[in-house]
C-alpha cells in the first residue's frame, strides 16, 4: 500500500468514528463536493440522488469528461452530458451517459485448432453493460421538502462463443464456433425525498431498483444479468460550521459511504474540496474506494476535478465462476473498476441573479376606489412583510402595477434593510387621470415587485383586486371630500353664475356678511331645485359627482352635502362635513360652513347663539361656523335651524365631539 | 331612510327635552326655544325644554323645577336649561377638552385656490360691528350671571362649562377680571389646578390694575404650590 493510500485510509477511519456512513451502491459522479457556497449548481447525480433534488435555479448544462487507467493504459471519453431546468417549484433533468459503460471479456479456456489453418481460436464471452440515458423530475413543497423520481435505461449485451456440432451424411461430427449475441434493455426507476430539517441538517431517503422492467424474452435470470436487488438508501448531511459539510449514506445491503467537504470564497469565486470513502458489501475490503474532489465555482460556472481510487487489495480475478457467484451491481463502481479521473463542468445557461429579498406575506386592499386616488398617494393600499435573505444591508425598490388602472409600474419609497431583517414595505399607487373616470366595476389584478440591484425583480406576487367605478365610495365620510373636489372647476362656474345673478343682494349687504349672504343665496337656489332620493342599497356605497347631482336634481344626504359643499368650496367658502356616527352604522352627514364672522358679530345673523359654532382658524382667530342640513329644502333658515339643533344637541350638549360620536371633517 | 332617521332624531329631541316647568315668574322673563330666532314671554306653568334659553330683565326672576331640582334665576341673568343639571367630573373634563378640537387643522400647500371675487363695496361695517358687539356683551354678561347662580346652587361643573362657552361666543366679556377670577376659584375648588393656572396665565395678558395684578400673583403662587404638591 502506498503512503498516500495509508493517509487517505487514516482520514476515513477518523470519519467512520463519527458514526456517519455513506452508501456505496450509488457512486457520486461529482465527488460529493456540494456545499453551501456552490449549492446553486447541481453537483450530484442520480447515483446518489434518485429523488432528483437540486438547488439549481434555472437552465443548467453540465458535461463530464473522464479518463480511466487500466494496467498503465489510459483511455478517455465523454462521460456525461446533461441539461437541467427549474420551473417554479418543478425541476427537470436529463442526461446522456456514454461513459457509464463496463465491458468484460472472459476467456472460456477452450481453444480450437481450425482445420484449414494451424492457428488456434480461443473461445471467449463478452459482457457489456451501459446506461443509455436518464431523466428525472422533482417537485419542491416549500423550501424544505422535495420529492421526485428518476428513470434510467440500461443496456446489457452478451456475446458468448459456443460450439455447434454438425453431422454429415457419414455421421462425422464437426465442431463449429458460433457467437451468440443477446441484448437486454433495462428500465430502472427510483424515487426519493429530501427534507431540510434546518440550516444544519438535511436528511434523504431513496430507493434502489424500485421498478425494473426488462425488455427481453428472457424470463429466467442468468448469471450475467445486472444485479437489480431492491434496496433503500438513507442519507444524512450535516453542516456543523459555515461551508463545512459532512455527508453520509447507508444502504440496506450494509454498504455505506462517508464524505467530508469544505470551502472558502475568494475574490474571483469559491473553492471547495471534498473526499469520500465507500464500503461495498460485495467487496471484502473495508474501504473499497476513495473519491477526492476539488471544485471551483462562481455565479456562472462550476468546474470540478474528481478522482476515483479503487483499493482492490483483494482484487477479484475476472473469471466466469466469479461472475456467476458475485455478479455486478453497479456499472461504474464494482470489484473490477479501474482508477478514474473525471473533469466536470457545469454552466448556468440563463443566469438568474441571487434572490436577495423575499415576500413572506402581503396584505392588500380588496378593492380600489378610483375617485379616492389622492388617498393612495399617501396611504398604502398594500403592505408586504419582507425578509432580507442576505448577510448585508440592501436597498429594496418596491413597485406595483394594477392592470387597467396604472399606465406603468408605480414605485413606492425605497427601503434599506439590515442583514437577515424582516420588515414591512408599504405600496402606494398613482391612478392616472385617464383611469379615474371608470364607469363600471371590473375585476383586475395587481402585481407587486421587489427589486434590489438588478433590473429583474428579486421577488414578485400577484393578487386579484376589484376596481370600482368612479361613483363608488368606501363609506368613510372623510373620503367624501374627493367627490367634492372631483369637478370643482365646473361647479365653481356654476356658483359664480348664480351669485352674479344675485349681485344686487350681495352689494347691498354689510361687507362682513358677504360670505353669509353668498351661502344663503346659493342654498336657496340649491334647495328649490333638489329632491331627496334614497340611495339604492348595493354592495358598495354610491356617491354622485356634484355635476351629476345638479343634472339629476336630487340625491341622498351624501350626494346633497357633497354637492352643496362643492358649490361653496368652488367660490372659496370653507366647509366641513359633520359626521354623525350611529351605532347601527347608518350615519348621517351634514355641513358646517364658515361665515368668516367674528364671535362678537353673531347678532348680525342670529339672536340665538345655539345656531353658531366657534372655531379657531389657522391664525388662531375665532370665526363663526354654521351647521346646515342639506336634505331640508324649505328654505335656508329652516335648514340652518335643523342643522344647528342636531349639532347643538349631539355635538355640544351630549359632548359628541369629544366622545367621538360626532366628527368634524374639514374639506380642502 | 336617512331623512327618516333625522326626523326621528329631531322629534325625539322635542319629546324628551321637556325637563322643567315654570313655577313662578316675576317681572319680564323671555325665552328662545331651541334654535328659534323669536323671543317668547315666559309665564307660570310653561314647560321648558333642555334646548331653551331663558333671560331675565332688570328686577325680574324666574323659579323653575322638575322632579329633582328647584332653580331660581335672578335678575339680569340668562341660562341654558340644559345646564341646570349635575355634571360628572369626567364630563366636565371632556367639555373643557372640547376646546382642542375647535381649531381647524393646519392646511397643506395643496389647498384649493380660493375664489377672491368681491361683489359690491364695504359700507356701514363699523357701525354694525359696534352694535352687534353691544348686543353680544349684553347677552354675555347675563349668561355669566346665570353661570354664577348655577355655581351657587351647587352646579359648579355646569357653571364652568357655561362660562367657557360664554367667553368663546361673547369674547367681549373676557375683560371682566372679577368674573374670571370667580370661575378660576371654582376650578381651584375642584382641584383642576392646571386648568386654573392656564386661565390665570391668560388673565395676566390683560391690562390690569395693581390691585388685580397682586391678586393674580397671589393666586398663581398658590397654584404653583398646589401643582408641586400634586
Amino acid at each position: 500500500m502506498s503512503g498516500n493510500k495509508k493517509l487517505i485510509i487514516s482520514l476515513l477511519i477518523m470519519m467512520l468514528l463519527t458514526k456517519l456512513t455513506y452508501s456505496q451502491h450509488s457512486y457520486e459522479l461529482f465527488g460529493f463536493s456540494s456545499n453551501q457556497i456552490n449549492s446553486e449548481f447541481r453537483l450530484n447525480s442520480f447515483e446518489s440522488n434518485a429523488g432528483n433534488y437540486s438547488l439549481n435555479k434555472d437552465w443548467e448544462f453540465s458535461a463530464i469528461y473522464g479518463a480511466e487507467v487500466n494496467d498503465g493504459n489510459v483511455s478517455s471519453n465523454i462521460f456525461l452530458i446533461s441539461l437541467g431546468k427549474k420551473l417554479n417549484n418543478d425541476y427537470f433533468y436529463a442526461r446522456y451517459t456514454p461513459g457509464i459503460l463496463a465491458k468484460f471479456i472472459i476467456n472460456t479456456g477452450i481453444e480450437l485448432i481450425l482445420d484449414d489453418t494451424t492457428k488456434a481460436k480461443s473461445l471467449s464471452n463478452l459482457f457489456e453493460y451501459k446506461e443509455i440515458f436518464g431523466a428525472g423530475y422533482s417537485h419542491s413543497f416549500g423550501e424544505n421538502f422535495s420529492i421526485g423520481f428518476s428513470v434510467r435505461l440500461f443496456q446489457q449485451k452478451t456475446e458468448e462463443d459456443v460450439l455447434d456440432i454438425y453431422y454429415d451424411t457419414e455421421e462425422t461430427a464437426y465442431f463449429v464456433p458460433v457467437t451468440e449475441i443477446k441484448k437486454t434493455d433495462y428500465w430502472i426507476g427510483d424515487i426519493g425525498a429530501t427534507y431540510n430539517y434546518n440550516e444544519l441538517m438535511k436528511v434523504s431517503i431513496q430507493s434502489v431498483n424500485l421498478f425494473t422492467v426488462k425488455e427481453a424474452d428472457i424470463s429466467e435470470k442468468k448469471y450475467s444479468d445486472l444485479n437489480t436487488n431492491k434496496e433503500v438508501i438513507f442519507g444524512l448531511t450535516i453542516n456543523p460550521y459555515k461551508n463545512i459539510s459532512l455527508q453520509s449514506f447507508y444502504e440496506t445491503n450494509n454498504s455505506y459511504m462517508v464524505g467530508l467537504n469544505g470551502g472558502f470564497s475568494t475574490g474571483i469565486g469559491n473553492i471547495s474540496f471534498g473526499i469520500s470513502a465507500s464500503h461495498n458489501n460485495n467487496i471484502d475490503d473495508l474501504i473499497s474506494s476513495v473519491t477526492p474532489s476539488i471544485n471551483y465555482s462562481n455565479n456562472f460556472l462550476s468546474i470540478s476535478a474528481i478522482g476515483s481510487i479503487f483499493m482492490n487489495n483483494n482484487k477479484t480475478s475476472l473469471s466466469k465462476d466469479n461472475f456467476k457467484n458475485l455478479g455486478i451491481g453497479n456499472i461504474i463502481n464494482n470489484r473490477y473498476s479501474n482508477d478514474r479521473i473525471l473533469l466536470a463542468m457545469n454552466l448556468a445557461l440563463s443566469f438568474k441573479p441571487e434572490k436577495k429579498v423575499k415576500i413572506i406575506s402581503l396584505k392588500a386592499d380588496e378593492q380600489i376606489f378610483p375617485t379616492l386616488a389622492e388617498n393612495y398617494l399617501t396611504k398604502p393600499f398594500a403592505t408586504a412583510t419582507v425578509i432580507n435573505l442576505t448577510n448585508e444591508t440592501i436597498t429594496v425598490k418596491p413597485s406595483s402595477y394594477i392592470r387597467n388602472l396604472n399606465k406603468e409600474a408605480v414605485y413606492s419609497p425605497i427601503i434599506k434593510a439590515s442583514p437577515r431583517d424582516t420588515f414591512e414595505i408599504p405600496f402606494y399607487t398613482i391612478i392616472g387621470e385617464e383611469f379615474s373616470l371608470i364607469n363600471s366595476r371590473t375585476i383586475s389584478d395587481v402585481h407587486f415587485y421587489l427589486t434590489t440591484e438588478n433590473n429583474e425583480p428579486d421577488d414578485e406576487i400577484q393578487k386579484p383586486i376589484l376596481i370600482n367605478d368612479k361613483n363608488s365610495w368606501d363609506g368613510k365620510i372623510i373620503n367624501l371630500k374627493h367627490f367634492v373636489n372631483s369637478d370643482l372647476n365646473f361647479i365653481s362656474k356654476y356658483s359664480k353664475q348664480i351669485l352674479n345673478n344675485n349681485r344686487t343682494e350681495i352689494e347691498n349687504s354689510v361687507s362682513d356678511l358677504e360670505n353669509f349672504v353668498k351661502i344663503k343665496i346659493l342654498f336657496e337656489n340649491f334647495a328649490k331645485q333638489m329632491l331627496y332620493v334614497s340611495d339604492p342599497r348595493s354592495a358598495v356605497e354610491y356617491v354622485q359627482f356634484p355635476s351629476e347631482t345638479l343634472n339629476i336634481k336630487g340625491g341622498d344626504c351624501d350626494d346633497l352635502t357633497v354637492c352643496f359643499a362643492a358649490m361653496l368650496e368652488g367660490i372659496g367658502i370653507e366647509t366641513a362635513f359633520i359626521d354623525y356616527k350611529n351605532e347601527d352604522k347608518i350615519s348621517h352627514v351634514s355641513l358646517l360652513v364658515n361665515t368668516k364672522l367674528k364671535p362678537d358679530q353673531s347678532s348680525l345673523i342670529t339672536n340665538n347663539d345655539k345656531k353658531i359654532f366657534i372655531r379657531k382658524n389657522n391664525q388662531n382667530i375665532d370665526e363663526i361656523w354654521i351647521p346646515i342640513e342639506t336634505t331640508s329644502f324649505v328654505n335656508f333658515n329652516s335648514s340652518w335651524e335643523i342643522g344647528a339643533l342636531q349639532f347643538y344637541k349631539e355635538a355640544i350638549t351630549d359632548l359628541g365631539l369629544v366622545k367621538n360620536k360626532v366628527e368634524i371633517i374639514d374639506i380642502y | 331612510m336617512k331623512r327618516l332617521i333625522l326626523l326621528i332624531i329631531i322629534c325625539s329631541i322635542n319629546i324628551s327635552a321637556q325637563d322643567f316647568k315654570v313655577d313662578k315668574v316675576s317681572g319680564t322673563v323671555k325665552m328662545l326655544r331651541g334654535t328659534s330666532e323669536n323671543w317668547e314671554n315666559v309665564t307660570s306653568g310653561k314647560k321648558l325644554n333642555s334646548t331653551d334659553l331663558i333671560v331675565t330683565e332688570e328686577k325680574s326672576f324666574i323659579k323653575i323645577s322638575n322632579n329633582t331640582t328647584n332653580f331660581v334665576l335672578e335678575s339680569n341673568s340668562a341660562i341654558d336649561i340644559s345646564k341646570v343639571k349635575n355634571m360628572s367630573m369626567d364630563d366636565l373634563l371632556l367639555a373643557l377638552a372640547m376646546e382642542d378640537i375647535r381649531a381647524i387643522p393646519q392646511k397643506d400647500s395643496k389647498s384649493n385656490v380660493k375664489n377672491t371675487a368681491v361683489y359690491g363695496e364695504n359700507k356701514g361695517v363699523e357701525k354694525s360691528v359696534e352694535a352687534t358687539e353691544a348686543t353680544s356683551v349684553y347677552l354675555g354678561v347675563k349668561l355669566l350671571n346665570g353661570a354664577k347662580q348655577l355655581a351657587k346652587s351647587g352646579y359648579k361643573e355646569s357653571a364652568l362649562v357655561t362660562a367657557r362657552e360664554t367667553y368663546r361666543k361673547h369674547p367681549s366679556t373676557l375683560t371682566n377680571f372679577n368674573d374670571r377670577i370667580y370661575f378660576t376659584d371654582i376650578l381651584i375648588d375642584l382641584r383642576l389646578f392646571s386648568e386654573a393656572n392656564e386661565e390665570l396665565q391668560s388673565l395676566g395678558k390683560l391690562e390690569l390694575s395693581e390691585k388685580n395684578k397682586n391678586q393674580l400673583h397671589s393666586k398663581l403662587e398658590k397654584i404653583k404650590i398646589a401643582l408641586l404638591e400634586k
